[in-house]
């Protein structure tokens, strides 16, 4: 994945695994291409910016159909913490 | 990263570009009043190159280009009813029509199908601004530092050669404030064996960003505060699109970033320097302006003050930084909000609405006061006096009247209100 070897991160569980990279690595706007919320295509005029916080990878989007904001975080393995038992 | 395309419509500020018409709906400075006298000045603004003149108390401002053959308005004759071009005395009123062309046949009518291009300017402050957007055109904001008395006053002034997006993300970046400014600083002073810098190390805990009616407001806590000191507390603004407000201990500054062109920006630095405390400031005859140089004689950047640093860093990033291929983390937010506050007043005005801080209610604009903390990272005095001795303020021609204003001002406070600082400025 070019952005992985870009950033110098070698591993990054939410991100998509090296098999699977895709053109979206060039074009951070495809990987959110439509607003979660009302569906709306999100072109240059909507706002898609891609920040990291530790090994996730998040997409800060607002929409400039329904002006919702949100933060996108796509996810390649759910991970859970192990449930207390006796 | 942001798409190349969405870099472009975010720092594209010509004519008839979104940002342009967004960054059209405000007013800016383009020369301090002093600066301007019997002959026309030239200053490009937004993409446009425009030529000032004064004509008794009112300033004109028409397109830089003559329509005749193109010659520059700079060297016109300002006169009675207008400016009368150079070249062949093609004569312009204020509002940019053609009044008389001395060459052509006394019956022509030709001049009446000429018009050129005229903005309007206001002074205030000690500066002249101008606006460029459409009629009718909103109040130029009377923000407290511009209308203050009994106060000095000085404005430093650099032309920089960056896109002026980076310049404003810089606003909503507190942490660079201790590494620029206190770590990066104290290497460069400690090569030369200057003066190191103490309160801009203070490391940050905590920085919160809130949008309010004319920009967007920055607090942060530093390790050993609180909540409920005054940096988080008050904090100080960004002003929208173009200014940041800063200071502490009763210095207060403008930092106006013009929008030249994609790849310049004019930077202000406006001084107001008002100590709490008793004491009379007659009014300055004008405010001085001075040129702070970002170029030591080998042609690299002068890092050894804040200001320089900045601007080291805004123009290291490249003319119009290239935000498809930067890795932004958590501590960005600030810059992503600033940039996604940019890209829903772009909305607002496709839809045909004002963008956020036009002012256009009388009643408000007599004085419009920006919140700003003074007992800055958590001692006024202390932060005053980095930000003196080492900011773009220590190449100010008055910079020992305000040392002097600072010095009896103090006299006058009880001594529990005081904060003293070993060194002078
Ligand atoms: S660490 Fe921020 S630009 Fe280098
Ligand atoms: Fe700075
Ligand atoms: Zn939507």
């Amino acid at each position: 994945m070019s952005f992985a070897k870009e950033a110098g991160v070698s591993e990054i569980p939410n991100a998509p695994l090296e098999g699977e990279a895709t053109a979206i690595d060039d074009n951070v706007q495809a990987l959110v291409q439509f607003c979660p919320h009302c569906g709306a295509q999100l072109d240059v005029q909507s706002f898609v910016q891609e920040y990291w916080t530790a090994d996730a990878r998040l997409f800060h989007v607002w929409c400039e159909r329904c002006r919702y904001v949100f933060d996108v975080k796509p996810t390649a393995r759910v991970t859970t913490h192990e449930p207390a038992h006796e | 990263m942001l798409t190349t395309e969405l870099n472009e419509r975010l720092t594209q500020v010509g004519p008839g570009t979104p940002m342009g018409t967004l960054l059209r709906h405000y007013w800016y400075p383009l020369a301090a009043t002093s600066e301007l006298g019997p002959e026309p000045i030239q200053r490009r603004l937004l993409g446009e190159d425009i030529v000032l003149y004064r004509k008794g108390d009112e300033i004109g401002v028409i397109e830089a280009q003559c329509p005749h053959r193109r010659a520059s308005m700079r060297y016109a004759i300002v006169e009675e009813r207008g400016i009368r071009c150079g070249y062949h005395g093609w004569l312009y009123g204020m509002d940019g029509k053609c009044l008389e062309q001395p060459a052509e046949p006394a019956d022509s009518t030709f001049k009446d199908r000429i018009q050129a291009v005229t903005y309007q300017a206001q002074e205030l402050g000690g500066l002249i601004f101008v606006y460029m957007g459409e009629d009718p055109a909103p109040l130029l904001p009377r923000f407290d530092l511009f209308v203050w008395d009994n106060c000095l006053r000085d404005v430093g002034h650099a032309l920089l050669p960056m896109n002026w997006l980076q310049v404003m993300e810089n606003s909503v970046d507190p942490h660079h404030v201790e590494w620029l400014h206190g770590h990066y600083m104290n290497f460069v002073r400690g090569i030369s064996g200057e003066a190191q810098a103490e309160v801009l190390m203070r490391k940050h805990e905590k920085v919160a960003f809130d949008v309010f009616d004319y920009g967007i407001i920055k607090r942060r806590v530093l390790e050993g505060m609180t909540e409920e000191d005054e940096d988080w507390k008050v904090g100080h603004p960004l002003v929208f699109p173009a200014m940041l407000r800063v200071g502490g201990g009763g210095h207060y500054q403008f930092q106006i970033r013009v929008p030249v062109d994609d790849t310049h920006t004019s930077h202000f630095w406006y001084d107001v320097y008002k100590p709490d405390g008793d004491y009379t400031v007659p009014p300055q005859d004008s405010i001085p302006l001075f040129e702070v140089p970002i170029y030591d004689e080998k042609g690299d950047f002068l890092v050894d003050f804040v200001d320089g640093q900045d601007v080291m860093a805004w123009a290291s990033q490249g003319a119009i930084a290239d935000r498809s291929n930067e890795h932004l983390g958590k501590s960005d937010l600030g810059v992503i909000m600033l940039r996604r506050l940019f890209q829903e007043q772009l909305d607002k005005v496709e839809d045909g609405e004002d963008p956020l801080g036009v002012v256009r209610d009388e009643s408000i604009n007599d004085c419009i006061t920006l919140p700003q903390e003074k007992k800055k990272f958590g001692t006024g005095a202390g932060f005053r006096y980095e930000f003196l001795t080492m900011g773009q303020c220590r190449y100010s021609p008055i910079a020992q009247d305000v040392l002097r204003l600072f010095e009896e001002a103090e006299k006058s406070l009880p001594a529990s209100d005081t904060e003293h600082h070993d060194a002078t400025v």
